[in-house]
């Protein structure tokens, strides 16, 4: 009998926990437990002969801490040697207990003890590569289930769930550490966790760790509100307490059973315990809490949630915005940036959505000739790095689709599908396998259906091909299809018509790319506000638009406010009780010169006084006698100390709306702008800290330098390469600490010897000027200012 | 709430003998009330008996270290505090969007969370030094890895021993460097006797041309 046959008819019990028990035989504090499965087994054994002795039906074999970056060498201790002599001696332990009850051992996995990408250094490929190690070992040992836990991280999840179904056909445990407010390290909250987990197909979930009982209580419920999943409990013995400088758990044997107690009753089916839990827990827990043991029967939840790393947004009939602006359809700058690959350009469209009120971002690439593949999924993990908002992954090709799916940090929306046999097939596997939740198109073989009732008879067959999938319809969003009216006076009723019945019939969500509504008619924005207002009357529940619009936002937020799903009309007062200052001051800055406007920091008024310049004076001159000596003016002031960083930033930042402007005006006017040189930057190989290598590169683009930036633990040989490809002249390193200088003098011999053309710059809080000379640097910039100064005599030579 | 010092951020910023004008200040302002919104820290630590073995080989409990500069900071002390805090990944967060979106708050957000990780622990000290007061015991400042001579390398005892991982989500990068990365690792001796202040000295670290150093 598997495992979850077993869970089918009774509640299971795990064991406690295992580190402390061990440092209680001798092990000391730091030290991994999992080498004693090879040189102190019967240790091992023996504390799991006590589990067992007190009625745990689950023993966690003893690899949390195993792993091929904690055990990196082959032979004695090796990964597989350990998770091997792991499991034996489970399975001996369960020789010397014998039982009538089916038991199982659970290959354990924990934490790989680094923090993933964009946060630490540990890629995700990297991640999945350790775990699907494990995994293998232990699918070889005779593990019977793969058990996931501790985790605080869902990238790491995510790759540890993959490698853990990927390599085994076992069944999946996760359980994740929350801290009392209900979130993840990274921020996630519960309905994320379980909006990703279930999308990831995993068999039981629940929490570890962490808290004690008490505090789970509150978490638990609102774990079963939302899971349709069977749950596990494996609480520390109540929270840590350093008493006399050592640890020890608040809680009594008494306590956690009646705890637990509650849990049981409130549905849970796996319970145990984790730090702090010894086998008396365990056996004062299964005595009381195996007399309560019921068959299972779980209630599948309808709640339509998608995530990211740090949000859950819910799909319900309070509708959400989408931004849409993340498509370069008809969008020339977008297009622009996407080709020249100006990130830069794209995150700030991804933090302005948010900031203007998007609940989850488009993300579309597809442009002719671009390799969408890698483009989506490098936007996607870019836009992810600066925003926390759940992503809709919008392409046509399956490929990229599974590519983005995979690297993908959460629960994604997935756009799209359509009543063609042929989307389906592709798109639903991924589905399945990485979890989403899917847009459906009302539209088939035989084109877009003129009547309501053709859209929706799609979408039925849409959902009911779903549910032989096994994607149930909670996960579906059904796309009503907004046809302009230019084309024929009766679609948006007819659309309209289609997002009500699907609502009340079908009971299902309904989403709109609203502005196709009004295409080739003026003045768009009227007819699409009104069109949004109307497809919310009619149940609506995801609006793709442009948050930017104030007409869309205003329709939004004014039907909220009337339909009753803006408690005290708070959101609508916030967003326009102090709408007037806002224009006010736009007018004060009017008339500033370009010249003040930097050196006072000002964005919206440099770009102005630009524009003013610019119908008057040619780009250049107006770049050599405004823009550089204001900027050298307020460079001064910042080496005589009579101004500061801060400022020092906004003027940089003025400039570059200045110099924004004056570059779309020069683009526009078809003439190739010259570039002043490029200059190659990078935080060296070891070194994350790279906020002093960004100033430098604010700086130097506000000078008019081209700056190839390779971000922060690059590589010498990554840096050489950039440094060729763009025959820079020069290169600018950055170190922030003692131990990361030695791969500085790596970089620069490199350099040095294969490209002796680029001069090297060096810069970082723990660099001197005899440092520099020591390593061979050519110059030593003590603040970002010097940089620029030395940039301007290596280019003027 | 973490009481964080506008002027350790002014420090952090760069600012000396000078005070930021309002227009800066109203961002320092807006940037520390988001992070003092979107952090939450916590806190590990351990008390272990401290020995020494010769000059500079030191034995913090269970972690064995070379280093004068510890050994002048510890002289004296029965006992050693093993202490690690962090303010979450937020901050990490934070100063990663507005890299790409606006350096003024990225270096603002970066030099607050700094000024604010150092008072975390300032206060966390405090508690514990009332506590260990009681008990006849006298903290020392703190000492951290990577002041003076002594080697980021015994970062990873350190985090082992505080299971910082598991407990606090603090990871080390293969540099050893800690991510998140508004966290401290942190020695504080603990002697029978009083000395004058418990908050940390620039003299007694070797680096003199630190930009943070306080005269």
């Amino acid at each position: 009998m598997t495992i979850l046959e077993s869970m089918q008819e009774r509640l299971l019990f795990a064991d406690g926990g295992m580190g402390s028990l061990l440092q209680s035989r001798g092990l000391e504090p730091g030290k991994i437990g999992d080498l004693w499965n090879i040189d102190r087994p019967e240790d091992v054994i023996e504390i799991q002969s006590e589990y067992l002795a007190a009625g745990s039906d689950i023993l966690t074999a003893n690899t949390f801490n195993t792993n091929q970056l904690k055990f990196p060498e082959d032979g004695t201790y090796s990964v597989e040697n350990i998770i091997t002599a792991a499991i034996r001696n489970a399975r001996v332990a369960m020789e010397r207990v014998p039982s009538d009850r089916a038991r199982y051992v659970a290959l354990d996995i924990g934490p790989t003890g680094k923090l993933l990408q964009p946060l630490g250094d540990l890629s995700f490929y990297d991640a999945y590569a350790i775990f699907a190690r494990n995994v293998r070992a232990g699918v070889k040992a005779g593990a019977d289930l793969v058990l996931i836990e501790t985790m605080n991280d869902t990238y790491e999840i995510k790759a540890a769930v993959l490698a853990a179904k990927e390599n085994s056909n076992l069944p999946v445990f996760v359980t994740v550490t929350f801290d009392e407010n209900g979130q993840l390290l990274t921020g996630c909250d519960i309905k994320g966790v379980i909006a990703m987990l279930e999308g990831l197909r995993v068999d039981a979930i629940g929490m570890n760790c962490g808290l004690g009982p008490v505090q789970m209580q509150p978490l638990l419920d609102t774990f079963l509100r939302y899971t349709s999943l069977p749950v596990i409990m494996n609480p520390n013995a109540g929270l840590p307490r350093t008493e006399n400088g050592q640890t020890v758990y608040d809680i009594d044997i008494e306590t956690y059973t009646r705890e637990m107690e509650q849990m049981v009753r409130k549905g849970i089916r796996v319970a145990g315990g984790c730090c702090g839990t010894t086998p008396a827990y365990i056996a004062s827990l299964t005595r009381t809490c195996r007399p309560l043991s019921t068959p299972m029967h779980l209630e599948p939840k309808q709640d339509t949630i998608v995530s990211s790393y740090a949000k859950s947004v819910v799909i319900s009939d309070d509708p959400v915005i989408i931004g849409e602006r993340i498509n370069p359809t008809g969008k020339k700058k977008l297009k622009a940036a996407l080709k020249d690959r100006d990130m830069s350009y794209i995150l700030n469209e991804a933090v302005r959505q948010q900031q203007s009120g998007a609940h989850i971002l488009d993300v579309n690439v597809g442009l002719p000739g671009i390799d969408e593949v890698a483009l989506l999924k490098a936007v996607m993990m870019e836009v992810q790095s600066v925003s926390d908002l759940p992503l809709q992954l919008d392409t046509s090709n399956p490929e990229a689709m599974e590519q983005a799916l995979r690297y993908y940090n959460g629960k994604p929306m997935i756009n799209s599908v359509s009543g063609k046999v042929e989307t389906m097939e592709k798109i639903f596997p991924l589905v399945q396998k990485y979890g989403g939740t899917v847009v459906c198109l009302c539209l088939d073989d035989a084109g877009i259906p003129q009547t309501a009732d053709e859209r929706v008879a799609i979408a039925r067959k849409i959902r009911d091909t779903a549910a032989t999938c096994g994607i149930p319809a909670k996960d579906l969003i059904i796309d009503g299809l907004a046809m302009t009216i230019s084309a024929n006076s009766q679609s948006a009723l007819v659309t309209l018509e289609t997002i009500r019945r699907v609502h009340e019939d079908l009971h299902m969500h309904t989403i709109l790319g609203v502005s196709n509504i009004s295409f080739g008619l003026p003045a768009r924005e009227n007819i699409n506000s009104h069109f949004l207002t109307m497809a919310m009357q009619n149940g609506l529940s995801a609006a793709i638009i442009n948050p930017g619009s104030e007409a869309m936002m205003t329709s939004y937020y004014a039907f909220r406010a009337l339909a009753g799903l803006d408690d005290n009309s708070m959101d609508y007062i916030k967003q326009f009780a102090d709408a007037a200052p806002a224009s006010k001051l736009k007018v004060v800055s009017s008339d500033v010169s370009l010249s003040e406007a930097i050196r006072n920091g000002l964005k919206e008024a440099a770009a102005q006084a630009a524009r003013k310049a610019l119908t008057e004076l040619e780009p250049l001159t107006i770049i050599d006698n405004d823009l550089i000596p204001a900027l050298n003016q307020v460079g001064e002031a910042f080496e005589k100390k009579t101004l500061f960083l801060p400022q020092l930033l906004m003027s940089a930042d003025a400039a570059k709306a200045a110099f924004d402007e004056i570059r779309s005006f020069v683009k526009a006017q078809g003439t190739p702008q010259e570039s002043k040189g490029t200059i190659v930057i990078a935080t060296v190989k070891d070194d994350i800290h790279d906020i002093g290598k960004n100033i430098v590169r604010t700086l130097l683009e506000n000078y008019g330098y081209d700056v190839i930036d390779l971000g922060r633990d690059v590589p010498p040989e990554t840096i050489l390469q950039a440094v060729q490809e763009h025959n820079a002249r020069l290169c600018g390193l950055s170190a922030l600490m003692t131990t990361t200088v030695p791969h500085m003098e790596e970089t620069i011999r490199l350099l040095h010897e294969k490209a002796p053309y680029c001069k090297i710059m060096v810069g970082g809080a723990v660099l001197t000027q005899e440092y520099a000379d020591e390593i061979h640097a050519d110059f030593y910039g003590k603040d970002a200012m010097a940089s620029v100064r030395y940039a301007e005599t290596v280019f003027n030579q | 709430m973490i009481q964080t010092s506008d002027r350790e951020i002014w420090r952090y910023l760069g600012y000396r003998g000078i005070e930021p004008d309002s227009k800066v200040q109203a961002v320092i302002d807006e940037v520390l009330k988001e992070l003092e919104r979107l952090v939450r820290h916590g806190y590990q630590y351990r008390m272990e008996p401290f020995s020494t073995e010769s000059e500079n080989i030191l034995h913090l409990g269970p972690i064995t270290v070379q280093s004068t500069d510890l050994a002048k900071t510890l002289r004296g002390c029965s006992h050693v505090i093993l202490i690690g805090a962090t303010l979450g990944a937020a901050p990490d967060q934070l100063i990663r969007r507005y890299e790409k979106t606006d350096m003024l708050r990225a270096s603002i957000a970066q030099a607050a969370s700094a000024a604010m990780i150092e008072a975390y622990l300032d206060d966390v000290q405090e508690d514990l030094s009332r506590t260990y007061q009681t008990q006849g015991l006298y903290m020392r400042p703190r000492f951290s890895p990577g002041y003076g001579d002594l080697s980021l390398t015994i970062q990873k005892d350190m985090l082992a021993v505080l299971e910082m991982p598991k407990r606090l989500g603090v990871t080390l990068t293969d540099g050893l460097l800690m991510v998140p990365s508004k966290s401290i690792t942190a020695i504080i001796g603990l002697a029978s006797a009083p000395v004058s202040c418990t908050s940390v000295s620039c003299a007694l670290c070797g680096k003199e041309n630190c930009a943070y150093r306080k005269e």
